[in-house]
C-alpha cells in the first residue's frame, strides 16, 4: 500500500494524507435505509477542505476546536480536519448538558465548535453569550443561521481556498511535531471536575502499534462504530488505527439500531462496553423465555454442552444452535471481541465464550492512551490479562496500579499540579487498586477512592459486590454504600426491559418505571436476587438493606459520568435522606 | 441479512439465493414433467394450471380486495364459449383468447359496478345469481349448442400443432405461467397495495386518496379477465363443453381452493388449487363416500389452520427462520 509514506508520517493527519489517492472503502454509513460507501480519497479531500477553512478563519497551530456530535463520517472529517490545520480536537460527549458544555469550552479555551444537529445546537444557543472565545460555530445537519455556518458551505469555502493556495494545509501538516498535542480527552470526573488529558501524535501512534500487536488486524477487517468518539478507545479503533491499517468502519444509524446494524455489517473485530454485552445476554435470555419449548430445550442443552468439555456434543451444539445464535447477534464473523471501559462480570464473559465468541477483557486509562492490559486468548476470567505490548505494570506499596509506556499522556491541560501527581516518578498513577499474579495477569480490585472502610475498620471493594448484583438480569446498576458505617447497603436501579416483562407476565398493574420501583412484589424479587449474591459473600460484605431507586441514573442529572460510571459522592448527596433512613 | 444499497432490493420478487434455487427447481420440474410421468398426469397438471389461474384470479378479488364471488364459474364459462365459438369460426386461437378476455372483462364490469353497493353475503348472492344467469343463457342459446354443448378442438398456432397432451401442456404452462407471474407483479405494485387497503380499511383508504369505486371495479374486471383466459384454455383441454359443467359447485370449488390454500396469498391460491385437484384424484378411490371425505378433510383443515395451507407454511418457515429464538 502506502507503507513507505506510512512510516514517514509524523502525525495523524499525515497518515490520512498518505491515503489521498486510495479508492478503497473507508467508511460505510446508513442514510435513509440505504448503505453508502465513502472512499479514503473522499475522506482525505473533505478533511483537507475543512482544514483549509479553519486556516482561512485564522485558527493557529495549537488552538483548540471542539466537536459535539454522534458517530458519523463527518465527525471523523472534522477531527482530522482540525488536526490537519495543526489544531487540537476537543471531543465533547453528546449527553453533556449545556452547562457542562460551557465548562469544556471555557476550560479548553476552544476557539471553534462543530455541532451535529438541532439538539446540540439548542444547547449551544443556551450558552452562547457565556462563551465569547468561541468565534466560529458550524452545524452539520441543520441549516445555517445567524452566527452558525453550515457544514457543506464550510467545506465548499475550504475547497475554494485550497484551489487558490494548494499548499496551505500541507504546510500545517508538515509543521506538526510528533510530540505536539493531537487531542484533548476530558476524563470522566467521578470525584471532581473533569480534567483535560492531552494526548500527542506519538501517543496515538504507539497505541495503534500496541493494539495491532495484541490483536492482529488487517485492511480486510470490518469494524462497527457507535460508542462515543470522545472516549479514547473508540477514538483509537474508529479514527486512528484505520488510518494506519486501512480497514473499513461502518457507522450505525443511531444507538437504537445497533442490533440490526450488527446483523447487517457482521464486524470481524468488535469492541463494546460491559453494558452492551449485558444487554445482548439479556436479549437472548428474554427471547428464550418467550420461545417455543423446543427452542428453549435446544438452547439450554446447547449452552450446557458448550460449557462442558465433551467433544462431539459441543461440536453439534455449535453447528445446530449456537452458530445461529451468533448470527442473530451479528457476532458470527467476530474473530476477537473486547470488553473495556468498565468492569464486567466474569459470568457474562463465560457465557459469551461458551457461545463461541472470544471476548477479551481489557483495561486502560485515558491517561495511558487507553491501553494498559488485555487478555490474550483464553484469558483468566476475573483478571484483565497481561500488559499490552510496550507497557510496564507495577503495584505500589499501598496497592495502587502504576503503569509506564510511550502512551503515557503529556499532562492535564492547565493543571500542572494534577499532572505532577499523576505522573509522579515517571509512572502513571492509575488510582486503581490491583494485583499482579505470577503469570503477569493484572486484576483490578477497585478505585482507590471507592474502597469502603466500614465502621469496624474492614476494607471492602464495592466493585466486586456491585458486579455480582449487576449480573442479575433484573438489576441494571447497583451502588454499594457503607463508608464509616456499621454495615453495607445498596442502591439498586432496575433493568427496565426485564422487569416490565416480568411484571407483565404476572399481570402486575403499573404505569411507569417508578411505579414498578415501588411495587412490593418487585421488591421481593430483588430481595431474592440480593440474597443469592449475599450467599456468596463473606459476612461482613453482605448487603444488609437495599433500596430501589425510583428514577434512572442519567448523565445530564449528574448521577453518572458520560461513560455511565456512577458518581458516588453526588449520588450519596442526592439520596442522603434515603441512605440515612436505612441506618 | 441483506446489505441494502438500493430500494429496489425490497421490491424484488425473488430476494435471496435460496429463493432462486427453489424457483429454479420448480421451473425445471414443470418443464421436465412430460418426460418424467405418464400421459394422464400431464393432463391433470394442465387442468391444475388452469384451475390455479382461476384460483389466483379469485384470490385477487376475494383475498386482496375482500369482495366475495360465488359466480366465477360463469366467467370461466364465458371465456370457454367465446374462445370455442371464435376459433371454430376460424379466428386465430390467441386472438380468440384475447377476445374472450375482453368479453369477460366487460362482464366483470357489468357485475362489478352494481356490486359496489353490495357487501359480504349480499355480494355473494349477487354473484351467485350472475353465475346461474350465465349458465341459463348458455343453456338456451342455440348458437353455441344450447344444452348439448360444443365440441372444442385443440389449436394450431403459427404452424405448430398443439393437439396432443404434451404440446398443449406447454402452451397452458406458458400462458398460465406468464399470467400468474403478472399477478405476482400486480400484487407488489401500487395497485396491489390499493387492493389490500380496500380490504383492510376502506374508509382509511378513501381518506388516503384511493378511489374505492375505481379499484373495486378494477379488481372485478381483472379477476374476470383472468378467469376468462383460463376458460379459453379450459375448453380445448377437455375437448367438449356444456353449460352443465360450469355450475355452482364449480364456483364453490374455486372459492374453496382460495380459502384452503390461504386467503390473501397468491401462493396460497396455487397451493389450494393443487390440493383440490390432487385430492379429487385420491378421492375417486372412495367412490360413494368421496364427497363426505372431501367435506371432512376441508373441515379438519380449516379447524387446524384457519390461515390455510400456505398460512401454515409461513408459520413453519417463521419458526425456523428465527431459530434459535
Amino acid at each position: 500500500m502506502k507503507t513507505a509514506a506510512n512510516q514517514a508520517a509524523r502525525s495523524v493527519p499525515a497518515l490520512l494524507r498518505s491515503r489521498s489517492s486510495d479508492t478503497g472503502v473507508a467508511h460505510r454509513v446508513k442514510r435513509l435505509g440505504l448503505w453508502h460507501e465513502i472512499s479514503w480519497s473522499e475522506y482525505a479531500a473533505d478533511a483537507s477542505a475543512l482544514a483549509a477553512r479553519l486556516v482561512g478563519l485564522g485558527v493557529e497551530p495549537g488552538d483548540r476546536v471542539a466537536l459535539l456530535g454522534e458517530n458519523r463520517p463527518e465527525w471523523l472529517v472534522a477531527d482530522l480536519g482540525i488536526q490537519s490545520a495543526g489544531a487540537v480536537t476537543v471531543g465533547i460527549y453528546t449527553t453533556s448538558g449545556a452547562d457542562q458544555i460551557r465548562y469544556y469550552l471555557e476550560h479548553s479555551g476552544s476557539r471553534g465548535l462543530i455541532l451535529e444537529d438541532a439538539e446540540q445546537l439548542e444547547k449551544w444557543l443556551a450558552i452562547r453569550d457565556k462563551c465569547p472565545d468561541v468565534r466560529w460555530v458550524c452545524v452539520i445537519e441543520q441549516e445555517a443561521m445567524e452566527g452558525v455556518e453550515q457544514w457543506d458551505e464550510a467545506i465548499a469555502l475550504g475547497r475554494k481556498l485550497l484551489s487558490a493556495t494548494p499548499d496551505a494545509v500541507d504546510a500545517r501538516i508538515d509543521g506538526i511535531d510528533p510530540d505536539d498535542t493531537a487531542l484533548f480527552i476530558y476524563t470522566s470526573g467521578t470525584t471532581a471536575d473533569p480534567k483535560g488529558a492531552m494526548l500527542t501524535h506519538n501517543n496515538l501512534f504507539w497505541a495503534t502499534e500496541s493494539l495491532a500487536e495484541a490483536i492482529p488486524t488487517t485492511s480486510r477487517d470490518e469494524f462497527i462504530s457507535f460508542l462515543p468518539l470522545s472516549h479514547i478507545v473508540e477514538r483509537l479503533i474508529t479514527v486512528v488505527s484505520p488510518l494506519k491499517l486501512g480497514y473499513t468502519v461502518s457507522f450505525c444509524e443511531n444507538l437504537d439500531t445497533v442490533m440490526q446494524d450488527m446483523q447487517e455489517i457482521r464486524p470481524t473485530v468488535f469492541f463494546a462496553v460491559p453494558r452492551i454485552w449485558e444487554k445482548m445476554l439479556s436479549l437472548v435470555e428474554l427471547h428464550m423465555r418467550d420461545a417455543h419449548v423446543l427452542k428453549r430445550v435446544a438452547y439450554g442443552w446447547a449452552m450446557k454442552s458448550a460449557r462442558g468439555s465433551a467433544g462431539a456434543s459441543r461440536v453439534i451444539a455449535h453447528a445446530l444452535v449456537l452458530r445461529f445464535l451468533r448470527i442473530r447477534l451479528g457476532l458470527d464473523r467476530v474473530r476477537v471481541a473486547i470488553s473495556g471501559a468498565a468492569p464486567i462480570s466474569p459470568g457474562i464473559l463465560a457465557w459469551f465464550r461458551a457461545l463461541g465468541v472470544d471476548v477479551r477483557e481489557g483495561y486502560g486509562l485515558t491517561e495511558s492512551t487507553g491501553l494498559i492490559a488485555i487478555h490474550r486468548e483464553d484469558g483468566k476470567l476475573g483478571s484483565v490479562g497481561p500488559a499490552f505490548p510496550g507497557v510496564e505494570i507495577r503495584i505500589s506499596p499501598d496497592g495502587e496500579i502504576l503503569s509506564r509506556s510511550r502512551g503515557n499522556f503529556k499532562g492535564y491541560f492547565g493543571d500542572a499540579e494534577a499532572t505532577a501527581e499523576a505522573l509522579a516518578g515517571g509512572w502513571l498513577h492509575t488510582g486503581d487498586v490491583g494485583e499482579l499474579d505470577q503469570a503477569g495477569n493484572l486484576s483490578i480490585t477497585d478505585r482507590m477512592k471507592d474502597i469502603i472502610i466500614t465502621a469496624g475498620g474492614k476494607n471492602i471493594a464495592p466493585q466486586k459486590i456491585e458486579n455480582q448484583l449487576k449480573s442479575s438480569v433484573f438489576i441494571n446498576d447497583a451502588v454499594v454504600i457503607g463508608d464509616r458505617r456499621r454495615y453495607l447497603i445498596a442502591l439498586i436501579v432496575l433493568d427496565e426491559d426485564n422487569i416490565t416483562k416480568w411484571a407483565a407476565d404476572r399481570q402486575l398493574p403499573y404505569t411507569t418505571y417508578s411505579d414498578l420501583a415501588r411495587n412490593a412484589e418487585v421488591f421481593e424479587l430483588v430481595e431474592a436476587e440480593v440474597e443469592s449474591v449475599n450467599s456468596t459473600l463473606a459476612r461482613v460484605e453482605t448487603i444488609k438493606k437495599f433500596a430501589i431507586l425510583t428514577k434512572r441514573l442519567y448523565h445530564e442529572d449528574g448521577d453518572v459520568t458520560a461513560t455511565l460510571k456512577v458518581k458516588r459522592s453526588s449520588l450519596a448527596r442526592t439520596y442522603a435522606d434515603l441512605i440515612e433512613s436505612m441506618y | 441479512m441483506l446489505f441494502k444499497r438500493r430500494y429496489d432490493q425490497d421490491l424484488q420478487l425473488i430476494q435471496t439465493p435460496q429463493a432462486w434455487v427453489a424457483f429454479g427447481l420448480l421451473a425445471a420440474a414443470l418443464i421436465a414433467l412430460p418426460f418424467l410421468v405418464r400421459g394422464y398426469i400431464v393432463y391433470n397438471v394442465s387442468l391444475f394450471l388452469i384451475y390455479a389461474l382461476v384460483a389466483v384470479s379469485l384470490a385477487i378479488l376475494v383475498g386482496f380486495t375482500g369482495q366475495v364471488s360465488l359466480g366465477h364459474a360463469g366467467f370461466l364459462a364465458a371465456g370457454a364459449y367465446v374462445t370455442a365459438y371464435l376459433s371454430s369460426s376460424d379466428w386465430p386461437f390467441l386472438l380468440a383468447l384475447v377476445a374472450a378476455m375482453i368479453v369477460t372483462g366487460l362482464l366483470g364490469l357489468i357485475i362489478g359496478v352494481p356490486a359496489l353497493r353490495l357487501e359480504g353475503p349480499y355480494l355473494a348472492i349477487a354473484t351467485l345469481g350472475f353465475g346461474l344467469g350465465i349458465q341459463q343463457i348458455l343453456n338456451n342459446w342455440s348458437l353455441v349448442g344450447a344444452s348439448t354443448g360444443m365440441l372444442v378442438n385443440r389449436p394450431e398456432i403459427l404452424g405448430i400443432a398443439f393437439f396432443r397432451d404434451t404440446p398443449y401442456y406447454y402452451l397452458v404452462l406458458g400462458i398460465a405461467g406468464l399470467s400468474i407471474w403478472g399477478c405476482f407483479n400486480l400484487s407488489r405494485s401500487h395497485i396491489g397495495r390499493a387492493f389490500r387497503a380496500v380490504r383492510d380499511a376502506d374508509l382509511a383508504a378513501q381518506m388516503s386518496g384511493i378511489n374505492l369505486a375505481y379499484y373495486k371495479s378494477l379488481a372485478f374486471v381483472l379477476s374476470a379477465m383472468l378467469a376468462g383466459l383460463a376458460g379459453g384454455l379450459f375448453g380445448p383441454l377437455v375437448g367438449y363443453i356444456t353449460p352443465e359443467s360450469f355450475n355452482l359447485l364449480l364456483s364453490i370449488k374455486f372459492l374453496l381452493m382460495t380459502i384452503v390454500g390461504g386467503l390473501g396469498f397468491l401462493p396460497g391460491a396455487i397451493i389450494g388449487a393443487a390440493f383440490v385437484t390432487g385430492i379429487e384424484v385420491w378421492l375417486s378411490s372412495f367412490r360413494n363416500w368421496s364427497q363426505l371425505v372431501f367435506g371432512a378433510v376441508v373441515v379438519a383443515l380449516m379447524m387446524l389452520e384457519p390461515f390455510g395451507l400456505y398460512g401454515r407454511w409461513l408459520k413453519v418457515r417463521q419458526f425456523w427462520k428465527t431459530w434459535p429464538f
